[in-house]
């Protein structure tokens, strides 16, 4: 850029870029002999670092170079009119001095965010209660006080066109397994794309499954669960604007864990990890199971049971299919409808919806009371699991097998069960697989029982190949 | 070559053992019973000491050519073109058991269970399950039959928990009335229940394991494994039930699970049958694997895409069925396919073995 | 694709209805079958009694059952007739009981029998008991004292099976030819009395067919301890000096021994071994120590011994095997058992039962 372009020119080329923006603003000042220029967005910059720490110490010593005088840290130069004009955009000051050759970027954004809240969607009773926010500079502040370690690497990219969102990549440098890295990193990059949306979009784009139901991304607001995950050896993705960040590789068995089985007793974990496997299991079967018997294998019943079930259903209109469908569905809609309710009504209609339309709907003999204690215990099944996609995702494939054991009875169920593990097992994520059989005790110790932190000296196998130990002399105090 | 995901020795030893349990624990002790009378379990034993020969001998085979499964070594053998129809041969054969397999459960289903489904639906939907398995990798059919494997153990406990009720030694004295020809024969007939360890002849080079021995050791246990199973379900249902009940019931399992009773759920043979569903499903989808993998080898690089031939497999098998509807069809050719997998399966690796160790000492006498 | 492909096929499968699928509100399960002959001809007259819950559907309800009566000459054809007569779907997934007559009992009644391990998905596990009266007009009562036939038949033999006194008989031990190796047994046998019916021992069966001897109540009870039945405290109450004494049965362990001579069988020992707890002996308290248990021993064996040789006396003039002695001459002596015709040689054949008493305590007393 020439010497001599004169302020009054530089103002003109600048605020043309900006000519459609109501909140450029461009100050000139005279220090000195010379003329100067800053340039801005004022919804973006903190008036308060403008004036204290730019304007005042030029006023007070005006011929220096900028860079002594200013004080401000974030300080670059550039030649390049694009960048400064981007560098407006990204709520720094521009400021051109009469003959001099480049830019100076001064960083003077105001931050305006939420404070740090509690998790919204991932209560625990015992554990932190911090939650990540929006704004991607706070989230990783909660990170590095979390790990105060020189092996955690940050590396951040830019992705989308035009939204150009700031997306940072954390792992641990001893621990990570550098194809995982390399290959996210190959991931990340190919993505062309107008705007991201987090995790949304990053996780369908990035996900090597593209039709499945199942999350192939853990997606968490906890500070302390991206620790815990990321001291295996996993990596984990956060960007502008979102608080939820995405955690690869995980398995199925990640799903099911919660911070809190770490903070109970080991017994009480082992319990609560087997009962959520069980609720998985309810809630894809149960209600197929239920159609399955009323319409093809009574027999599996006592005569006491049966006799039972045949006069609830005995005026009943619908067959057993129909009841199953329709009370899945209400349940859905009453779900859905909870959420998008603003708060004091969602409740009064939660409670309304479940306990009047179930009472009324069975002395009304559309639906058999066997039937409703079947879908109020496949709901409450599925809430029970503590990631929210993988709730969604089992609870959609009742359906299917409702409809299939509908066709052929236990038998379709059996075939679905089958088709559902095909499927797991062929799944993977980031090259791992994704569904490990927990019948062996090194694969067990942490999915299916939760064995005690001193038994759990090693680190998985598939995402920290390189450092597995992680305990060295576990209640050694008491040797 | 073409590439393949490795297994470790533990995965293998899963995979063997669902492939080596199979239809004939509902049916075998009612075949015996023609045959060896009293001394069934003397019969199935010795048949499973075959097997293990027969484990002995393809591992042999297997390790003078540790880095190439047999469809890739065995043109080395016998040349280019033998080597080549041996490959469709071997194709052929697995495509032919997993129809067989497929046919035979169906029929168990329609005459115990589903009597006015038509035929085609049985058959779809098991041939569907077997497609959508057969195509993955080596190592997904490995985590597959590792999760499966729970329903055995189930089905073990309760066969063997059943046989407490009612169980009378008597029915198995005195030993060896007939002597020892009726047990040979017995043992023939059993052989056909041991059959899937010839998977060792494709899977030997990509399976991962310490030593060569340790791989043997993993297929012992397997076999040992389907021993134990086979032997205490023909020990249960020779107690339980007297030989003339015996011949007249072809799946005697069934009866005696009828006997169950709890408070919150009885006729567990139901429950049985159905489960024993994903037993059978694993036997059929690694024969369907083997069979494509065996078509893909018929060109150096691999001829086509295993998705593309597995569900050729299918549509063929699904066609065939339609005219497999008669049991006595099905008992014939289940005969033939006896037959054809004692010749391919013991006589073949003895040849092989024969001819390569005669290859290796006129190479090193030369 | 392969993820569009299911959902069209199962919308597809759906448009064309299931098949078999058995509505639950249409079924009528049949508790108890009872099978006379009817008139002088070989026509079958089989009553089914239907049993269901009423007004249920809120909690609470009324249990019923109704009974609908048919001929037919077999039990399919029974079922045939029935659904001519009344809506719904009859089905034997439940049934408890069969019952039959005793004229029916004389001629063969396994043979049609057997019809029922061809209902299909039938739990076998129903009891099977003789009927010493009018069956249809019993069965064709809905509520015996308030509680419905089925009930209250069923009750009777479960608590009678569940103290030990009677044998369970189920109907999976007896068609088919048969669980024994010799075709004699007996079953339970109900006969009338006041409003319903009540237990009354064993009617004895010889190669399948009813003899028309049978065992009262007591004998029943001390030939189901010399068939090997466990004790659970089983109250005997017996006679000696003029008073009578009560004991109940804590343990009991049988077991047999052949006594051969030369060619041929001496004798049979069947020597049973109790251990007893006296709740009552005589009107007046005695003090007991150990002589007069002692003496008290001695006595209760004499008195077991003689009832035993009644007992046995019965079976052989029925010519009813019911001890399977003949099965056990055949497992430790098969040249033996070769050699003689068992039907002919065991009314004469000498049996001698041999009875230990152990007196473990008194109870609760001193």
């Amino acid at each position: 850029m020439n010497r001599d372009v004169s302020v009054d020119a530089m103002e003109q080329i600048i605020s043309m870029h900006f000519s459609e923006q109501s909140d450029f603003r461009a100050r000139r000042m005279s220090l000195g002999e010379k003329e100067c220029i800053v340039c801005y967005l004022d919804t973006l910059i903190d008036p308060m670092h403008v004036q204290e720490y730019i304007l005042k110490p030029l006023l007070n010593r005006p011929l220096d170079a900028i860079r002594q005088v200013v004080s401000i840290l974030d300080y670059s130069e550039t030649d390049q009119l694009e960048e400064a004009a981007q560098a407006i955009l990204y709520g720094k000051a521009v400021l051109y001095r009469e003959g001099e050759s480049h830019f100076y970027l001064l960083g003077a954004d105001l931050k305006k965010e939420r404070s740090i809240n509690i998790p919204s969607n991932e209560r625990v009773l015992r554990g932190a209660n911090e939650a990540f926010i929006e704004n991607i500079d706070t989230n990783l502040n909660l990170m590095r006080k979390l790990i105060n370690s020189t092996d955690f690497i940050v590396k951040t990219f830019m992705i989308g066109r035009l939204s150009k969102t700031k997306v940072a990549v954390m792992y641990i440098r001893s621990l990570a397994k550098p194809n995982i890295i390399e290959e996210l990193e190959r991931r990340l990059n190919s993505m062309d794309i107008d705007y991201v949306e987090m995790p949304g979009f990053i996780d369908e784009w990035i996900r090597e499954s593209k039709y499945s139901l199942f999350p192939q991304m853990l997606i968490t607001e906890r500070p302390d669960r991206a620790r815990a995950y990321l001291m295996e050896g996993k990596v984990v993705v956060t960007a502008a604007g979102s608080p939820d960040v995405i955690i690869v590789p995980v398995s199925f068995w990640s799903f099911f864990q919660s911070p809190e089985d770490y903070q109970n007793s080991w017994l009480l974990g082992t319990i609560f990890r087997l009962l959520r496997m069980i609720c998985f299991v309810i809630t894809i079967g149960l209600p197929a199971f239920y159609v399955s018997v009323s319409s093809f294998n009574p027999q599996l019943l006592p005569i006491n049971f049966v006799n039972t079930l045949q006069s609830s259903l005995k005026f009943v209109a619908f067959p057993p299919v129909i009841e199953a469908l329709s009370m899945m569905l209400l349940l859905e809609i009453l779900r859905e409808a909870t959420v998008r309710l603003a708060s004091p009504v969602g409740q009064t209609i939660g409670v309304v919806g479940g306990i009047v339309i179930g009472t009324v709907v069975v002395q009304s003999n559309l639906v058999s009371n066997t039937m409703v204690i079947v879908a109020a215990l496949t709901g409450l099944a599925s809430f029970i699991i503590p990631s929210y996609e993988m709730s969604n995702a089992v609870r959609q494939l009742c359906y299917p097998a409702i409809l299939v054991s509908s066709i052929i009875g236990l038998f379709g169920l059996a075939c679905f069960f089958m088709m559902l593990c095909i499927h797991l097992c062929r799944m993977s994520s980031m090259g791992l697989p994704y569904f490990v059989p927990p019948f062996t005790l090194s694969e067990s110790k942490d999915t299916l029982i939760r064995a005690p932190i001193w038994k759990l000296d090693k680190r998985p196998q598939g995402t920290a190949p390189n450092n597995r130990t992680r305990l060295r002399n576990p209640r050694g105090w008491n040797r | 070559m073409i590439k393949e995901e490795s297994i470790t020795g533990r995965q293998l030893f899963a995979i063997v053992v669902m492939v080596q349990l199979g239809t004939e624990v509902l049916s075998l002790p009612h075949v015996e019973a023609d045959v060896a009378g009293q001394d069934t379990w003397i019969a199935v034993l010795l048949s499973g000491l075959f097997a293990q020969l027969g484990i002995l001998l393809i591992w042999w085979l297997g390790s003078r050519y540790p880095d190439r499964n047999l469809y890739t070594y065995i043109s080395t053998i016998v040349g280019k073109p033998i080597g080549l129809c041996m490959n469709a041969v071997f194709g052929l054969y697995y495509a032919f058991s997993g129809f067989l397999l497929t046919t035979n459960y169906a029929d168990v289903l329609k005459r115990w269970m589903f009597v006015l489904s038509p035929w085609w639906i049985l058959l779809l939907m098991l041939l569907i399950v077997c497609g959508y398995a057969a195509t993955s990798t080596l190592r997904s059919l490995a985590l597959i039959s590792q999760t499966m494997i729970i329903v055995p153990i189930v089905g073990f406990l309760l066969i063997t928990l059943s046989g407490t009720y009612g169980f009378d030694a008597k029915n198995l004295l005195p030993v060896l009335s007939g002597g020892w020809n009726p047990v040979m024969k017995g043992a023939y007939a059993a052989f056909s229940s041991y059959v899937g360890y010839d998977l060792l002849l494709y899977a030997y080079p990509y399976v991962r394991s310490r030593s060569n021995k340790g791989l043997l050791l993993w297929m012992s246990i397997a076999n040992a494994i389907a021993i134990v199973f086979y032997v205490a379900v023909c020990l249960v249902c020779s107690t339980m039930f007297s030989l003339r009940q015996l011949t007249y019931i072809p799946e005697p399992i069934v009866f005696i699970l009828k006997n169950y009773q709890l408070e919150i759920i009885q006729s567990l043979d139901i429950l049985f049958l159905i489960f024993y569903a994903c037993v059978v499903l694993s036997t059929i989808y690694v024969y369907f694997f083997l069979s494509s993998k065996a078509f893909m080898h018929l060109r150096k690089n691999g001829w086509g895409k295993q998705s593309v031939w597995v569900w050729a497999i299918v549509c063929a098998c699904f066609a065939g069925g339609f005219f497999m509807t008669k049991r006595s069809n099905i008992i014939q050719v289940a005969a033939l396919q006896d037959q054809a997998s004692v010749y391919l399966i013991v006589v073949l690796p003895v040849i092989l073995l024969v001819l390569s160790t005669l290859q290796r000492t006129m190479r090193n006498g030369v | 694709m392969r993820k569009a492909l299911a959902p069209l096929l199962i919308t597809c499968l759906l448009l064309t209805g299931c098949w078999d699928q058995h509505e639950l509100k249409k079924l009528l399960f049949v508790d108890i079958v009872g099978i006379d002959y009817a008139g002088d001809n070989r026509q079958l007259k089989v009553n089914f009694v239907i049993s269901s819950l009423r007004e249920a559907n809120q909690g609470g309800g009324r249990p019923s059952a109704i009974s609908y009566e048919t001929t037919g000459v077999s039990l399919f054809d029974a079922v045939a007739n029935t659904n001519k007569v009344v809506p719904g779907d009859l089905s034997a997934l439940e049934t408890r009981l069969y019952l039959i007559s005793t004229r029916f009992a004389k001629d063969k009644p396994l043979n049609i029998l057997n019809a029922s391990s061809q209902f299909l998905s039938n739990p076998l596990y129903a009891h099977l008991a003789v009927y010493d009266g009018d069956l249809s007009e019993l069965l064709s009562r809905s509520k015996i004292k308030d509680v419905p036939v089925s009930d209250l038949l069923m009750g009777l033999l479960e608590g009678e099976i569940k103290r030990g006194k009677i044998p369970s008989n189920k109907l999976l031990h007896y068609i088919l030819g048969g669980t024994n190796f010799i075709n004699d047994f007996a079953l339970n046998r109900f006969v009338p009395s006041g409003e319903g019916a009540r237990l009354a021992g064993l009617a004895l069966f010889s190669d399948g067919r009813y003899t028309g001897t049978n065992l009262n109540n007591e004998e029943t009870q001390l030939a189901n301890l010399m068939n090997g039945a466990q004790g659970k405290i089983q109250t005997i109450v017996g006679r000696m000096d003029g008073s009578h004494y009560s004991v109940l049965v804590q343990n009991a362990k049988r077991k047999f021994r052949i006594v051969r001579s030369g060619e041929g069988i001496n004798h049979i020992e069947v020597s049973l071994k109790l251990d007893l707890k006296i709740v009552e002996e005589d009107t007046e308290l005695n003090k007991h120590s150990k002589d007069v248990f002692k003496s008290l021993e001695k006595t209760i064996e004499e008195d077991l011994t003689s009832k035993a040789v009644e007992v046995i006396a019965t079976l052989q003039k029925a010519n009813c095997d019911y001890f399977q002695l003949g099965h056990e001459v055949a497992a430790y002596h098969p040249k033996l058992y070769g050699k003689m015709n068992w039907r002919e040689l065991y009314p004469k054949l000498r049996i001698k039962p041999v009875i230990h008493v152990n007196i473990l305590n008194s109870g609760i007393l001193e």
